[in-house]
């Protein structure tokens, strides 16, 4: 188990490395000069070739990417071009939207996928099977962002039940917060419905193709143990799998979800830096979505033991 | 010479479920035309690439045209316009207009040719470079740990960012978009082919192949290559989906292909501050969006059950 | 053994199946699985299903247990189980009466196991359902149970998940746990067929011990005579699911009535080795190792590296025209030695001269003239030949690669077809198109299509029915005779080695423990360890094919 672990938590560096070797080739080699843009179209030649001296970007590439590395590993993201801020207080002062948003989406749609995806399985062929497939065909193709405002159409607009948009923090009453999480996490936990009902079906099917399933009927046990005693129980890997995917691509979601209901979380905050090009701010925060993806994927890895002992390192 | 049984009884009798074993089937059209998937899907599917060549004659306006005379028009109302020679005329607009006039119909129409663009280029250009990867991937052992670390780096960047960051430095144009929402993908090609070959190099006919002699590059070619086709087909039409999706979400965000260009996301992006006043500048386009992605993934599930029932469905 | 019990004979069946016939679904190749099947088993009584695969033996298992496939269904017949019609009980008593009534036990010990529950309450589970007793009264009575199938440390067993036992300890939780409740019936379903040889003899053993202490009738479904000799009372033999012949053991297996009963019978191999010409001592050397080594190393860079030795030291020899055997359980090492001389697999230390060449570290772009004199046989005829490949390209593959024309090698494909007594107008069809013993003649036709100075036969008959089994065997005596060729040929099963070889090298953890000629060792074995395998070979003592009538 230790050396696993260890293993496992050691191989999160050269996938953060490639990260921000990804990020920081993205931010120069691409065309447009950083300097010309932060300075605006004002700018003068020589205000240009001023900022560029102070941006760093007169050094050579790879000096660039050894102050680069060195600012990382001292947890220094520098400061806002924008708002002249540390980046990492902006980022801060946005994780609580983001975090409240992802949460109850993943709840919500945990909440109704596993149950429905294990009856769909053990029920195959049967009308709830195929309303849980055709839900999950159509979850996957409705864009996130329609269904944001067919919510807010018809629960905001023509029902009047829920704001339009905004977001309330967490400190100024939980009813309100959670009030406004509703419409959007519902927008957004669509896809994931999809995803994980459909996953958990398969693999509850398959489980239940297993040889041990055969036994656990032959030992005369009911269908009730059998389907959660044994068939969810092995099922369990994927599942978890395939929410710790979910997970990890919630990000993306987050981004357009904050958008549609004007949430100020770091989706808001990535989109307005990159269109601003704020180079310190969109460095951070890809590097940050990165760490939270491995960190996830290095957490389930871990939940694996727990839930198969098979699994031994 | 002994009896010969056909498979499918000596499987069912022992009770137990041959794996790949290539199975006297009907022919692959007549199966993929018997499953509703893939039939509802497919005719979804050419009504909207129908779309394309026959967008002058299902509208005669310009879609880029602005004409301040008929902003903000609701569905089903008229517009007045001007021919050449500048006689006035009324035209009813079926799904109403925006806030600079333009025609939300025709902008739909012109819009489905970008997104039909931006699905097939990004399907065929992702899954021609992830099997190229993917192939030296899981044949080179020494090219694998490399371009494995790389492709694990790229997955950890949320796709949407990737693509945003992408567009957004490098300036908004259909090529970049296109580019964008293909490097976001190609490692998850490159896991699929790669995992495909690193099983059927096992298979003993991959070392049967390596007793006769047949150089790599041969049992690539001969005993790997062919494998991982029907994978690919599926895994490519569910990338031609989300490539169209991501296309619309970039654009809706204004970080996609340039504003003057129809496309579906563009339209909504233009109706989203009157969006509670005039909905209908995003639910049309928003409706084809649905439909047309729908219609791939059907098209795709249909597919994967038909020829490639292995290919699950990651993102 | 099969003696003669009396006794059973006096009282009532426990199990009375009776016309039985289920149906098939519409595309198979026949309409019944199992057609019109009648056969009794008595208290105390073992009876022995036999067949070859699709003979459907495993179906009336199924059949009886309630556990039968979708697509298939019950035509007519009755299966009663003490006087009650099991076709006529609804799920639930089924429910009931499994377990308690009948118990199974199948195949694959590995996957018959649920793997993340612990063994010990995979057995208790049944009492919970089964029984009102606490669950102190439950745990004392798996525990007891546990010791009762001999497995050491019940309490460790208990608490043991299914992947830390080994095969062995497996099939003995399974049986725990369908006998625990002392069911009138057990019904095993292959139990051995997964297990090495010397494993199998001691689950043979505790399944006659525990069912003649219980009085318990077995109904044991088996493909392996030497088995049904171990252990049955009574064998039905089954052929496309219907039953030839039903009767004492004894008399089916000295004096069989039915044609196929006999055809099976004389296609046992015997355990002894057919006399055979010396092969010529100067016959020339074409294969020969020198303290051949293969080792994995498994490195971790936080705890160093672990290595396993998968063969150690071989040092073999084969001349032309000769077969050596290389006989050993699962894990023993023989496939790795057999991949090693192929290189397919890399060698670590040691020599392997193939015609006075050392080959043992040739790198990759040297073994392109080797690989033409070395040529090798798998053991899955399924997966051996591309499904997308016609058979005829398969064979002309590798003359190909050495430059023959396409003609040229079509025309040899005829030939070689011909040879491996197939008709040479099937070289357009595809893998699929063929049964397991037809593939296996197709690859060992592109084998010889490279005109090899060294055949590699690596469980090459394992996967077959015993009938082609032997076919296959005499085709590869036929050819290995008349191209004058050496044969290495790995197998788990001594019968089969016997009738093969000339010499026949044991292997046992990486290690050759005795080489000898087949005579001396199937004669008089030296060494322990080949003592115990083929004191383990069921059905030793009888004496096939030497039929009364």
């Amino acid at each position: 188990m230790w050396p696993y672990l260890i293993r496992r938590i050691l191989a999160v560096i050269p996938v953060l490395l490639v990260v921000s070797i990804i990020v920081f080739l993205m931010l120069r080699l691409t065309p447009g000069d950083p300097a010309s843009n932060i300075a605006g179209d004002a700018a003068t030649t020589e205000d240009i070739a001023k900022l560029r001296v102070q941006l760093g970007l007169e050094e050579p590439l790879p000096v660039q990417f050894a102050i680069y590395i060195k600012n990382l590993l001292r947890g220094d993201f520098g400061e806002s071009f924008y708002y002249k801020r540390s980046v990492i207080s902006m980022i801060g002062d946005s994780v609580e939207p983001t975090l409240s948003l992802a949460l109850f989406t993943i709840v919500i749609a945990c909440v109704i996928a596993v149950p429905f995806g294990t009856l769909a399985a053990f029920k195959q062929g049967s009308w709830l099977d195929r309303i849980v497939m055709g839900f999950s065909v159509v979850g996957f193709s409705v864009p996130v962002f329609v269904i944001g405002y067919v919510l807010i159409y018809i629960f905001s607009v023509k029902l009047d039940w829920f704001p339009v948009q905004g977001y309330q923090n967490l400190s100024e009453g939980i009813a309100g917060w959670a009030y406004r999480l509703i419409l959007p996490s519902l927008a957004l936990s669509v896809i994931f419905i999809a995803l994980i009902a459909r996953m958990t079906r398969t693999s509850v099917l398959e489980v239940l193709n297993e040889d041990y399933i055969r036994t656990a009927k032959a030992k005369g046990l009911s269908q009730t143990r059998v389907l959660l005693k044994h068939a969810l129980r092995n099922a369990a890997v994927p599942i978890v799998t395939v929410i710790g995917i979910a997970i990890a691509i919630l990000m993306s979601g987050v981004v357009v979800t904050e958008s549609v209901f004007v949430i100020p979380g770091l989706g808001s905050l990535t989109l307005d830096a990159i269109q601003g090009r704020d180079y310190p701010t969109v460095q951070a925060l890809i590097i940050l979505f990165s760490v939270v993806y491995v960190m996830i994927n290095l957490f389930i890895d871990l939940l694996y033991t727990l839930l198969d002992p098979r699994i031994r390192y | 010479m002994q009896t010969d049984q056909s498979d499918i009884g000596d499987s069912l009798i022992d009770q137990s479920v041959e794996g790949d074993n290539v199975r006297k089937q009907a022919p692959l059209w007549s199966r993929l035309l018997r499953s509703p998937s893939v039939i509802i899907g497919g005719l979804l599917l050419v009504f909207i690439v129908s779309l394309v060549p026959s967008a002058k004659l299902l509208t005669s306006l310009d879609p880029t045209e602005i004409n301040p005379r008929n902003r903000n028009k609701p569905p089903g109302a008229e517009m007045v316009m001007k021919n050449d020679s500048g006689e006035r005329y009324t035209l009813t607009s079926r799904m109403g207009t925006d806030k600079l006039g333009r025609d939300v119909f025709t902008r739909v129409v012109y819009g489905a040719r970008v997104s039909l663009i931006v699905g097939l280029s990004v399907a065929i250009i992702s899954v021609a470079v992830g099997l190229f990867i993917g192939l030296i991937a899981g044949y080179f052992r020494l090219a694998d740990a490399v371009i494995m670390r790389v492709m694990d780096g790229l997955m950890a960047i949320p796709a949407i960012l990737l693509a945003i960051a992408l567009v957004s430095l490098s300036g908004a144009s259909l090529f970049t978009v296109i580019v964008a929402i293909v490097i976001p993908e190609i490692p998850r090609v490159v896991r699929l082919v790669r995992s495909i070959v690193l099983s059927i190099r096992e298979e003993p006919y991959v070392e049967a192949a390596i007793s006769v002699g047949t150089p790599t590059a041969k049992i690539l070619y001969r005993h790997v290559l062919p494998n991982t086709i029907a994978p690919l087909i599926v895994h490519g039409t569910f990338i031609c989906g989300s490539a169209i999706l991501l296309e619309a979400i970039l654009s809706f965000l204004g970080v996609g292909v340039p504003p003057e260009i129809p496309t579906w996301g563009n339209i909504m992006a233009q109706g989203r501050d009157l969006f509670q006043i005039h909905p209908h500048n995003i639910f049309y386009p928003g409706i084809f969006l649905t439909l047309t992605v729908l219609a791939i993934n059907m098209l795709g599930d249909g597919l994967r059950d038909t020829i490639d029932p292995r290919v699950s469905r990651e993102f | 053994m099969a003696t003669e019990t009396q006794g059973p004979e006096l009282s009532e069946p426990i199990l009375t199946v009776e016309n039985l016939t289920l149906a098939l679904p519409k595309n198979a190749d026949r309409r019944f699985a199992v057609n019109d099947v009648t056969f009794t088993v008595l208290p105390g009584e073992v009876v022995c299903l036999v067949g070859e695969s699709g003979s459907g033996k495993s179906v009336i298992a199924f059949a009886i247990m309630g556990l039968l496939a979708k697509a298939l269904t019950v035509e007519s017949g009755t299966i009663n189980l003490s006087g009650e019609n099991l076709l006529q009980c609804d799920e639930k008593r089924l429910r009931t009466l499994r377990c308690t009534r009948m118990g199974m036990i199948f195949q694959e010990p590995m996957t018959a196991l649920n793997p993340v529950m612990t063994c010990g309450e995979q057995i208790d589970e049944v009492l919970l359902e089964h029984t009102e007793l606490g669950a102190g009264e439950r745990t004392k009575k798996v525990l007891s149970m546990i010791a009762e199938v001999s497995l050491p440390e019940p309490e460790r067993m208990y608490r043991s998940y299914p992947h830390q036992l080994s095969g062995g300890q497996r099939q003995r939780i399974m049986i725990a746990m369908a006998l625990i409740l002392e069911p009138d019936l057990l019904i095993a379903d292959e139990p051995t067929t997964a297990l090495d040889v010397t494993t199998q003899a001691q689950i043979l053993h505790l399944i006659k011990e525990l069912q003649s202490v219980r009085n318990t009738g077995v109904l044991f479904i088996t493909h392996d005579f030497g088995v049904v000799a171990e252990l049955a009372d009574k064998v039905a033999v089954l052929k496309q699911g219907e039953l030839v012949e039903m009767d004492k053991t004894n008399r089916v297996l000295s004096d069989p009535q039915h044609p196929y009963t006999r055809m099976l019978i004389t296609s046992v191999p015997k355990h002894e080795p057919p006399v055979k010409e010396p092969i010529a001592s100067d016959a020339p050397v074409i294969l020969k190792t020198e303290g051949m080594n293969k080792r994995y190393v498994s490195r971790t860079f936080t705890f160093g590296k672990t290595e396993v030795a998968a063969a150690s030291d071989i040092s073999i020899e084969i001349r032309k025209g000769e077969t050596l055997g290389i006989v050993g359980e699962s894990g023993s090492g023989k496939s790795t030695v057999a991949r090693c001389i192929t290189r397919l697999i890399d060698v670590s230390k040691g020599k392997i001269l193939l015609t006075g060449t050392d080959i043992a570290q040739a790198p990759q772009r040297d073994l392109h003239s080797m690989r033409r004199k070395v040529q090798i046989i798998f053991q899955d005829p399924y997966r051996s030949l591309n499904p997308r490949r016609t058979v005829g390209q398969s064979i002309v593959e590798g003359p190909m690669n050495y430059g023959k024309s396409r003609q040229e090698a079509l025309k040899d494909a005829k030939e070689l077809m011909n040879l491996v007594q197939l008709s040479p107008d099937v070289l357009d069809r595809y893998p699929h198109q063929f049964s397991g013993g037809q593939r296996q003649r197709i690859c060992i036709a592109r084998a010889l299509a490279m005109e090899p100075d060294l055949l590699v036969a690596d469980e090459a008959v394992s996967a077959l029915d015993v009938s082609v089994q032997k076919q296959v065997l005499e085709l590869l005596a036929q050819v290995r005779d008349r191209m004058q060729l050496a044969m290495l040929f790995i197998t788990h099963d001594l019968r089969v080695a016997a009738q093969v070889c000339d010499t026949v090298a044991v292997m046992s953890e990486g290690v050759v423990v005795e080489l000898a000629s087949a005579k001396e060792l199937f004669s008089n074995p030296k060494h322990e360890y080949t003592k115990a395998l083929f004191k383990a070979a069921p059905g030793r003592d009888f004496k096939f094919a030497e039929f009364t009538t």
